[in-house]
């Protein structure tokens, strides 16, 4: 029941954020329950006071109608937002009750006539000063007509005693009071609420500002990069925000200068390929992206990033990305060093093997030849004696060779001098020095090209390479009338290392033996020097320098063409 | 077989251990005859009877071939493998006698169809009495295809 009163009491239209609206509802609604109560009492009161007399009820009865169908179109117009023209409603038909009233009393000088001053007020209060002024006009014109027909004897004869006039002057004074009290605390109640509302709204602006402050302060603290990108008009991703880490990564000092630019142009060299593509799909389809990506060179990593890519919301994501150079250079470090391990602990087998062959031969001719030494003594045989003695001490003197070179063998995986840049055409120089003698005890011309290229590697061991290389093809010569050597460079291969040769116009190597000669102790020809361990040498050497070889010979009498690679000088890191 | 002279080929680099096999077989007189190649390329051209060796007449079957390793040009295992392939000289057994011990060794000697496998003794007199044995046991006891 107070559920149902409240509402229908209460002004039809208050969802409205505006203050002085919400102000003049609240007074229109309630001037409009005074008028119809107002109305209502006020005809009651003058049917007691006429006592019933029908030709006055005829009158008022239509005039009741009307009062409460002025009440409800008010609130309709008020329902629908038009409080102005409600407003102008109620004015008019006060004007009018007012008009009526000056009309009977007989003149505008009497008291009812001021209660003009009360609609001017109103006016003021719930449209604007233009009405307010209107109503004012509007007041001096009624005011005009009745005293020109009071002039011309057109009103009744003056009603108003001293009392009635009194008495209605001090209604109009309260009716004053009334209208200046209900608006100023419909006032007071916007003003107050409009206060509340003021520090609600700072309130929530400061916490805002808070939080906001909080997450720059992590965002712009993180060890992580972060950047923020936005889809432009044109469907590119551009910056938004830039974190310092992130500048930091992409090497980028001015942060602000690079605001607004599209992702293509941020994203660094090392991630490039389809990492574009999906960040795209990441800001279109919501997909999170991650990815590492590094660019390395002669197993050095010059960029390497771990990033992340979350959608914020449609066409709007945030990326998420740190260096992780170092964590790759250790990650391919090891991997490298696990290579290496294992090419030696294959090479360690390889090497237990043949040790076991190779050392084992000259043992049994050895101890083979001690015991026919015991026949030979005993059945006089001093001519055999003398050669099984010769027998022997050669197998000994080829075991010790053996046993020496195996350990040369041993120590360049192990010992190595450090890596320095090199200029290929010194290196040659220095090693043709150390095997001029086999050059100039065979006549060999050697030609060395011209635009060696610089090479990464062990001063002592490349050197080492091109003097067992010449001196394999000074030993490989064959009948060649016209023996030649040449030193050259054959470019580079797909890693970019340089690749050299060493070509000679000798023997030839067959196509069936040209992986085996690289093999330990394999040899060709039983009859030639050397226990076979010199290219062996040669390829361990090339090895522990990342490098390959590789022989290419069209076979007997052709010569033979053997190539290698080695490393370019070291690059720096870049990032 | 009485009467046939017998003969052994022998495939071995190194000239001492020739010379120690030899000697060894002709004191216990192992063998009438033993052909002796350096390398794995010419035993292959007297079986394939290839080059010099195109005679048959002079380049007859062997009895039993002794085959070494490691040998320079054609290794010793790929000699064994074209004598296994070969439709013709696969019933000829081989006998590898190497210092060879590793055990990837044997088992691809035996891949190829090796018929005996033996790893050169250390001492003198080991070796002697291998030798002896091998002569024995080949030369002796076993039976021979017809080649």
């Amino acid at each position: 029941m107070m559920q149902f009163l409240k509402k229908h009491i209460k002004p039809p239209y208050l969802e409205t954020r505006d203050k002085n609206k919400l102000r003049i509802s609240l007074l229109l609604n309630t001037l409009n329950w005074i008028v119809l109560l107002l109305s209502v009492s006020g005809l009651i009161s003058l049917l007691f006071i006429y006592h019933f007399q029908p030709a006055q009820l005829s009158i008022l009865g239509p005039f009741l109608a009307f009062s409460v169908g002025l009440f409800f179109g008010v609130r309709w117009m008020m329902a629908k937002g038009r409080d102005a023209l409600g407003s102008w409603l109620l004015i008019i038909f006060l004007g009018g009750l007012l008009t009526a009233g000056v009309f009977y009393s007989g003149s505008p000088r009497v008291p009812v006539y001021a209660g003009f001053i009360n609609l001017v007020l109103m006016a003021g209060l719930l449209i604007d000063r233009r009405a307010s002024f209107l109503t004012a006009t509007a007041a001096f014109l009624v005011g005009l007509v009745l005293l020109l027909a009071e002039l011309n004897g057109m009103l009744p004869p003056l009603r108003s005693g001293p009392i009635g006039g009194w008495v209605i002057n001090i209604l109009l004074i309260f009716s004053t009071f009334l209208l200046v009290s209900l608006s100023s605390k419909g006032m007071d109640e916007a003003m107050l609420r409009a206060l509340q509302e003021n520090e609600e709204r700072q309130r929530i602006e400061t916490a805002l500002r808070e939080s906001e402050e909080k997450f720059r302060t992590i965002v712009e603290s993180l060890p992580v990069g972060i950047q923020l990108f936005q889809m432009d008009d044109q469907d590119r991703l551009t910056l938004v925000l830039s974190n310092p880490t992130a500048n930091q990564i992409l090497h980028i000092e001015q942060s602000d200068a690079f605001l607004g630019m599209p992702l293509e142009s941020l994203v660094p060299a090392s991630m490039e390929g389809d990492i574009i593509q999906r960040y795209y799909e990441t800001a279109t389809m919501g997909e999170p992206t991650r990815m590492e990506s590094y660019r390395a060179a002669e197993g050095v990593v010059l960029s390497a990033i771990d990033s992340r890519a979350f959608q914020l919301s449609a066409g709007k994501i945030v990326i998420v990305f740190q260096n992780i150079r170092e964590r790759k250079q250790n990650e391919m470090d090891r991997e490298k060093l696990i290579t290496d391990l294992e090419a030696k602990n294959a090479e360690l087998e390889r090497f237990t093997y043949t040790v076991s062959h190779d050392l084992k031969s000259p043992l049994i001719t050895i101890r083979g030849f001690l015991g026919f030494l015991a026949k030979d003594a005993q059945e006089g045989n001093i001519e055999r004696l003398n050669s099984d003695i010769g027998r022997i001490t050669e197998a000994a003197r080829k075991m010790q060779r053996l046993l020496d070179e195996l350990l040369e063998l041993s120590r360049i995986g192990r010992i190595i001098h450090a890596p320095q840049t090199l200029p290929f055409d010194a290196v040659v120089k220095d090693a043709l020095e150390a095997v001029s003698g086999q050059i100039e005890a065979r006549q060999v011309r050697v030609e060395i090209q011209e635009g060696l290229p610089l090479v990464w590697g062990d001063r002592a061991r490349l050197m080492e390479v091109v003097q067992n290389l010449v001196d394999n093809a000074v030993k490989f010569l064959g009948d060649q009338a016209d023996p030649l050597i040449c030193i050259g460079t054959a470019g580079t291969d797909a890693d970019g290392k340089s690749i050299l040769f060493v070509q000679d116009n000798g023997m030839g190597i067959e196509p069936r033996y040209q992986e085996r000669i690289f093999g330990l102790f394999n040899k060709l020809d039983a009859k030639t020097d050397g226990t076979g361990v010199g290219l062996t040498l040669v390829k361990r050497i090339i090895e522990v320098h990342n490098g390959r070889i590789w022989v290419v010979s069209d076979g007997k009498n052709h010569g033979s063409v053997f190539y290698f690679t080695l490393p370019n000088p070291t690059p720096e890191p870049v990032i | 077989m009485i009467g046939e002279p017998m003969l052994i080929m022998l495939v071995e680099d190194n000239p001492d251990h020739a010379e120690l096999v030899i000697r060894t077989m002709a004191d216990h007189r192992v063998a009438n005859v033993i052909q002796h190649f350096t390398d794995g390329q010419s035993a292959l051209d007297y079986l394939q009877r290839r080059g010099k060796y195109s005679d048959p007449s002079l380049s007859p079957r062997p009895h039993v071939l002794l085959l070494d390793l490691r040998l320079p040009k054609v290794d010793g295992l790929e000699v064994l493998k074209a004598i296994k392939e070969s439709e013709e000289l696969r019933p000829i057994p081989v006998v590898i006698l190497t210092t060879s011990e590793a055990e990837r060794d044997v088992a691809r000697a035996y891949h190829y169809h090796a018929n005996s496998y033996l790893v050169k003794p250390l001492g003198f007199d080991e070796f002697s009495q291998m030798m002896n044995d091998l002569g024995f046991y080949w030369l002796a006891w076993n039976t021979f295809p017809n080649l």
